[in-house]
């Protein structure tokens, strides 16, 4: 029944996330075409501070952050958002790489397994079942198909990703349920010795936040091979995830890396904010 | 929509870049900019947390300027903000500096700062922030006079003039063919005399080529910071780069104010739509490298001195390692705060902190961080290189009783620079170095008299409101504060009482 229900579901979710990302991602196009200010600083500054190097401005904002504060003040909460990172940026190119890699093999002709039957060579392209070999790609018969050769190697950092991710989304988790989410716990300096703010437990992380948790644990099963199907569990609360991904805070993962790139180009001119 | 919502939504179109579209789609909400906030972390109350703000701006933004946003709101299944709304929360926009510390906590480096500006610049176009006097009255007085504190040219020129003769020293007024125009911000000649008398002995002594305007007497850098006023700002850049064509300068010198560093550093180019076109020279960088050059001779002081970042000059322009260059030769004992550089906390004075009378409880209780910075150093003087800050700081360590009553305990980065000058002339005996310009030496005396200060208020005096100026600078506090220590000048100020009630004497 799930399956079937994938099949239905899955071209309505596809169609839904790509306008979501289209409108989302069309402003941005649309500001560029049509808002471009002149922006940039004083060409001729005398004692203006020194380009501050890529990697150096790089570093600043992505680590920055973590150390002059999410370190003191609430350090459950700002290593498990490291480690989740890692894994949630690890996990999506495997993904990404697995979805490139079936494209490429049904383009070119060839079988692909059909997951329910653990057939190796089947013609199924139903979106149930590539869908399993996309978001199963850390199982043997999905791995060996995609990667070949390289599968363990492949398994090996995906496996790696996991525990991170098992033990990020843990952290996150408990810090959303405790309402220590944002919050202050300990000092961040000694001008602010002693300040501590509440944290707060918002209604979309927290259903963001379980999906996420659904899904880790599912693909955790599912590599173990502990319950069987449950890769298509675990695909269909990807599913879900595509749903709201162009419609809630989730969509930071696409204009972060555009935040990311404006900020750090601020930084090598010394302007920060 | 309400014609003012309306205007206030044309704003936020008309101004919002590319990098603001970013800023607003990438925002998390995750509240984790509060973290770096002074006004919120000193208080606790969500009205000062900087998504306060951003939030009435994303909620404009997707209600009125997204097609998911404008069709999910004529559904009624979002309620887009109303102009009761944007009117509740505009106070906010005002408590805060916009000093972009949040930038440094937000895990995607987005810039609140940004929407803050991209706000109050909302406000003042849709004519919302003239409901706030002191607002109204900077954007008139910029409007009207060209000055934000609204004083009129021969009210600086008389007040400026009134010190500099009462020390005997000369100012080259409108030298064409000088190497630098010095403009003073309005807040440096509006509260601060040794502006007008400590920098223009440091220019002096080191032989610097150099002409104020008798035209430009406000950088009109509040009309970019406070009001935010996109069209009058650009106006202010345009007229001070016409008086810098009219002299036929070189350069632009920036003095220190946080304000027009960054205006002059980063914020010109998008008001004007272009680069500004004089080359900026900072006046820490110039006296740096006239302090390397043997120029500007100094004698290290033994005070125990910290340093306040401002914000807006180092945070937001970079200018941090030059200002601690600066200390390294005029004090055997600086001591750092901590936090430092870009992670410092504000003074919580600048871009309308300190200028809005209703913020003052608010800004004092706040600067309890600031206090402790202070405290923890253990230093005997705070400098820093930017005018409001330092009004700010040493309201701060009144207030927290850091210092002793009547003592002043903070000053401008410049006056520190002035002390190790004078002590190093004074020990080689050439301390006259201070009173005459480059520019007027060996000049003759029709020149003289046409570029000196002195020669200014002689002109001043045909003016046929001259008796009006006397009485003005009788009752100016910043005069009387003055002669508390120069009492001479009430013997120039009586100069110009028998020149009004005799202009032909």
């Amino acid at each position: 029944m799930l399956i079937t229900l994938l099949d239905i579901v899955a071209p309505i979710v596809f169609t839904i996330f790509l306008v979501g990302l289209g409108l989302r991602l069309g402003r941005l196009l649309k500001a560029l075409l049509f808002r471009q200010h002149f922006r940039g600083v004083t060409p001729n500054f005398i004692g203006a501070p020194p380009r501050m190097p890529l990697g150096a401005a790089l570093k600043a904002v992505l680590i920055g952050p973590f150390a002059h504060f999410h370190r003191k003040s609430n350090s459950l909460w700002g290593y498990g958002l490291i480690a989740y990172h890692i894994a949630i940026i690890t996990e999506v190119t495997g993904y990404t790489l697995s979805a490139l890699i079936l494209g490429a093999r049904l383009l070119a002709g060839q079988p692909v397994p059909d997951v329910a039957r653990h057939l190796e060579h089947s013609y199924n392209t139903s979106p149930s079942n590539l869908l399993a070999i996309i978001f199963g790609n850390g199982e043997a018969l999905q791995s060996h198909f995609l990667f070949g050769s390289l599968a363990p190697v492949f398994v090996g950092v995906t496996w790696v990703a996991v525990g991170f991710a098992v033990v990020g989304n843990m952290a996150l988790m408990i810090t959303l349920l405790l309402r220590r989410s944002s919050a202050i716990v300990s000092d961040m300096d000694e001008a602010s010795r002693g300040v501590r703010v509440a944290g707060r437990r918002p209604w979309d992380r927290m259903l963001v936040r379980t999906l996420i948790f659904c899904i880790i644990w599912t693909e955790l099963f599912a590599r173990l091979e502990l319950v069987p199907g449950i890769v298509f569990v675990h695909a269909a609360l990807g599913l879900a995830l595509f749903t709201l991904f162009p419609f809630t805070y989730l969509f930071h993962i696409v204009y972060g890396f555009f935040a990311i790139a404006v900020a750090t180009r601020r930084r090598m001119v010394g302007t920060i904010a | 929509m309400e014609g003012e919502l309306k205007a206030f939504v044309e704003s936020l179109e008309r101004n919002m870049t590319p990098e603001d579209v970013i800023t607003l789609e990438a925002c998390m909400d995750c509240k984790l900019c509060g973290h770096a906030c002074a006004w919120y972390l000193a208080t606790g109350d969500e009205k000062l947390h900087p998504t306060y703000k951003t939030k009435l701006i994303r909620d404009v933004y997707h209600s009125y300027m997204t097609l998911e946003g404008r069709v999910a709101t004529a559904l009624g299944l979002r309620k887009a903000p109303t102009l009761e709304d944007v009117r509740e929360r505009m106070q906010s926009f005002w408590q805060c500096t916009a000093c972009g510390r949040c930038t440094l906590t937000c895990p995607l480096g987005l810039s609140t700062r940004r929407v803050v500006r991209l706000g109050r610049a909302a406000y003042t176009d849709a004519g919302l922030s003239r409901a706030n006097p002191t607002i109204k009255s900077i954007i008139e007085n910029t409007e009207n006079l060209r000055h934000s504190f609204g004083l009129t040219i021969p009210q600086v020129i008389g007040r400026v003039g009134l010190f500099l003769q009462n020390e005997g020293i000369e100012v080259p007024v409108e030298v064409h063919g000088a190497d630098l125009l010095f403009v003073c911000p309005a807040a440096g000649n509006t509260k601060i005399p040794d502006y007008g008398i400590k920098m223009v002995k440091i220019l002096n002594a080191a032989g610097v080529s150099y002409t104020v305007s008798p035209r430009v007497v406000d950088t009109g850098t509040e009309i970019d910071h406070i009001a935010v006023h996109h069209k009058l700002s650009r106006v202010m850049l345009e007229e001070w780069e016409a008086e810098a064509d009219r002299l036929g300068v070189k350069q632009i010198l920036l003095v220190e104010c946080g304000c027009d560093v960054r205006t002059l550093y980063a914020e010109a180019s998008e008001a004007l739509g272009r680069p500004l076109k004089y080359p900026v020279v900072s006046v820490d960088a110039l006296m740096l490298e006239l302090i390397k050059d043997g120029r500007l001779p100094v004698e290290p002081l033994n005070t125990r001195i910290t340093l306040h970042d401002p914000c807006y000059a180092t945070r937001l322009s970079g200018l941090g390692e030059i200002f601690r260059e600066i200390l390294s030769y005029v004090t055997t004992d600086f001591v750092e705060m901590t936090p430092n550089r870009e992670y410092n906390y504000c003074c919580n004075g600048g871009a309308g902190g300190m200028r809005l009378p209703e913020n003052t409880e608010l800004r004092r209780k706040i600067s309890v961080l600031k206090a402790n910075q202070i405290k923890l150093t253990g230093a005997e003087l705070v400098t820093t290189p930017c005018v409001v800050c330092s009004l700010s700081l040493e309201d701060t360590c009144n207030v927290y009783g850091l210092a002793q009553p009547g003592e002043r305990m903070v000053q401008v980065l410049f006056e520190v620079v002035y002390d190790a000058m004078e002590q190093a002339l004074a020990r080689r005996g050439e301390l006259d170095r201070m009173y005459m310009p480059a520019e007027l030496i060996g000049r003759d005396p029709d020149f003289f008299d046409a570029h000196s200060i002195g020669g200014r208020m002689a002109m001043l005096a045909h003016l046929p409101d001259f008796d009006k100026l006397v009485d003005w600078l009788e009752q100016d506090p910043i005069v009387k504060r003055f002669a508390a220590t120069h009492p001479s000048v009430m013997d120039q100020l009586r100069g110009l009482r028998e020149l009004a009630e005799c202009p032909n004497c």
